[in-house]
């Protein structure tokens, strides 16, 4: 018996996000993590109307960039708060040319739900192994394959 | 590690941020509690059952058979 599924993936675990973010490059010192969701700032330190839980301020996202963050929504999912212009502008973490745009979020994505199967796995005390390849389409996919104890 | 032991999840990160989960042995409703686990893992998002490749494969014999019998 088998059992086959296509997941829409949300952020939802706000350690694995953390864990993303830093994997993208910041430190843990320069993510903000608030149980209660704060004030984004603007590039010239105007407060925004915005507010996030977990925030990167401007000065670690790049030259003339605003504060970005990730805001709780009522299901407990995160949902990205990021600026037009930095999901225009290539700021310090960006990765590529366009910014934290939407690509940027889904790479992000991806990080996270490596984050996720590892912690799942590691509360399970399963181990995994981990293969990455190229599909016909010419993306990139990360394979875990799972073991029992 | 893994020398000689068969995986019994298998789980594709695809670019677009969604997943492939592949509960690979089981019973029954222990596949669908492990499937409902990772559903709720990853944020909660539809689960979209499809049917695995050798199942079609095995129905397209079967209808060859009734063909030619």
């Amino acid at each position: 018996m088998s059992e086959y599924g296509s997941i829409q993936t949300k952020f939802k675990d706000r350690q694995c996000l953390v864990e993303a973010l830093m994997e993208m490059g910041w430190t843990k010192e320069e993510i903000e993590v608030h149980d209660e969701a704060q004030h984004l700032y603007g590039y010239q330190g105007d407060k925004r109307s915005q507010k996030a839980n977990i925030i990167i301020r401007r000065q670690h996202v790049g030259s003339a960039s605003n504060d970005l963050g990730f805001e709780k929504q009522k299901d407990g999912t995160y949902k990205a708060v990021i600026s037009e212009y930095d999901s225009s502008s290539g700021g310090r973490h960006a990765g590529h040319t366009g910014g934290h745009n939407k690509k940027w979020v889904t790479d992000l994505l991806v990080k996270y739900n490596e984050r996720v199967v590892a912690k799942k796995c590691k509360k399970a005390g399963q181990t995994f192994k981990k293969t990455v390849k190229t599909n016909d389409k010419g993306e990139r996919e990360i394979i875990l394959e799972i073991y029992g104890r | 590690m893994t020398v000689g032991k068969k995986p019994i999840q298998k789980i594709v990160l695809k670019a677009d941020g969604s997943v492939d989960v592949d509960i690979l042995n089981g019973a029954g409703s222990s596949c669908a509690k492990e499937m409902k686990e990772w559903e709720e893992a990853f944020g909660g998002g539809a689960s979209v059952t499809k049917k695995p490749e050798f199942y079609k494969q095995t129905k397209k014999t079967e209808n060859l058979n009734t063909q030619t019998g």
